[in-house]
């Protein structure tokens, strides 16, 4: 009973949140941050405690299986892009989850931050419902892990356009490129919204990097503190 | 005479609004059976991967297995091609309960928070950065 309150309470917070989105766009009214929001202010005022409302969530987590196979599906749709574009997506790729993987954990590194965190800094380009799993892998919990990849979503697609215009990449291609790499859905939803060929490249990119981080990234990471 | 056009009207009104129901339920019907496909795909991927004990996220797996199938044509693009935009189109609100539970990891992250977010946001935009010059270099020596 309370599990299915608690069912609802997601649900009705999630609807919201598009019909807010719907009604003005913006950053900060990305739904998943919306509906955080919404969520915690109604557990508050319904008294339910975080564990009671976690309780009642299996239903809808459940369906991030399904719901990775359909990434296949996206990553599928965009298949002569990819034999189109492969050289140069997959060298972007390689050069620029390099760069954001290295200097996480120099940057990590050099304020000093503990290695779980430093962990989750380097794969938190990844999209949401491989991460939940990548947390497994490094060991740490996937909350975190998910937070981490929210916030790099959102920095990238609001700040990522501003700091590709000033260095000039104006290619459609190369800008969804870009977000999808960094900022996964969230950046693509933003690509999408520059052309319908950057949010293309953008959905495809964010695929491949789940793929690559989750067969080399992860278990790199592991070996490493083994 | 009248009359009887009005009947005509209204009976045919039912019988669309009817077809229209009917329509909507095969949608509706597709849309699970699709689901159910995916569901089950993902879970096999899931299931090779606890088996073997390999260090990979099962859901890569489902990706990979399923953009091979695809490719493969194995499962063609109309089995699955509406359950997969209802899926991605809503993908953000099956990560909301773990976005929610980050407020009891708070006492954790707390202490870091300024040095975490600040490592964040640098290294995502210097990726940005990286990815995008790298593309448009690639794309125009192509």
């Amino acid at each position: 009973m309370i599990g299915a309150l608690a069912l609802a309470v997601t649900l009705a917070a999630y609807v919201a949140s598009l019909r807010l989105r719907a009604y003005h766009r913006a950053a900060y009214t990305t739904p998943v941050l919306v509906s955080v929001a919404l969520v915690l202010a109604a557990l508050a005022a319904i008294r339910l405690p975080l564990e009671s409302y976690e309780s009642g969530q299996r239903p809808l987590t459940s369906l991030l299986v399904p719901a990775c196979a359909a990434l296949g599906v996206t990553c599928y749709r965009q298949r002569v892009f990819l034999w189109a574009n492969g050289r140069a997506i997959a060298g972007a790729l390689a050069v620029g989850t390099t760069v954001a993987i290295g200097s996480a954990y120099l940057l990590s590194r050099s304020v000093g931050l503990p290695r779980a965190i430093a962990d989750v800094e380097a794969l938190k380009s990844v999209t949401t419902p491989v991460a939940i799993q990548l947390a497994a892998v490094v060991n740490v919990e996937p909350e975190l892990v998910v937070a981490f990849v929210i916030a790099t979503g959102m920095t990238g697609a609001t700040l990522g356009p501003l700091v590709l215009s000033m260095l000039r990449v104006k290619d459609a291609i190369a800008r969804g490129v870009a977000l999808g790499t960094i900022s996964h859905g969230i950046g693509t939803a933003q690509a999408a919204s520059e052309s319908d060929v950057s949010g293309a490249a953008s959905s495809l990119a964010m695929c491949v990097v789940a793929v690559v981080l989750a067969t080399l990234g992860a278990p790199l990471l592991a070996a490493m503190h083994r | 005479m009248k009359r009887a056009t009005a009947t005509y009207a209204a009976s045919a009104g039912i019988a669309a609004s009817a077809n229209e129901a009917s329509s909507r339920a095969r949608a509706f019907a597709t849309l699970v059976g699709q689901l159910a496909l995916l569901w089950a795909i993902g879970a096999i991927a899931n299931a090779i991967v606890s088996r073997t004990h390999l260090p990979i996220p099962g859901n890569a797996v489902a990706m990979l297995g399923t953009f091979a199938l695809l490719s493969a044509n194995v499962v063609r693009l109309e089995h699955v091609d509406r359950a997969a935009t209802f899926l991605v189109r809503h993908l953000t609100v099956f990560f909301v309960p773990y976005a929610v539970g980050i407020a009891a990891l708070w006492g954790t992250i707390a202490p870091h928070a300024l040095q975490s977010l600040f490592v964040l946001v640098t290294s995502a935009l210097l990726g940005v950065a990286a990815t995008g010059w790298t593309a448009q270099r690639l794309r125009r020596h192509a």
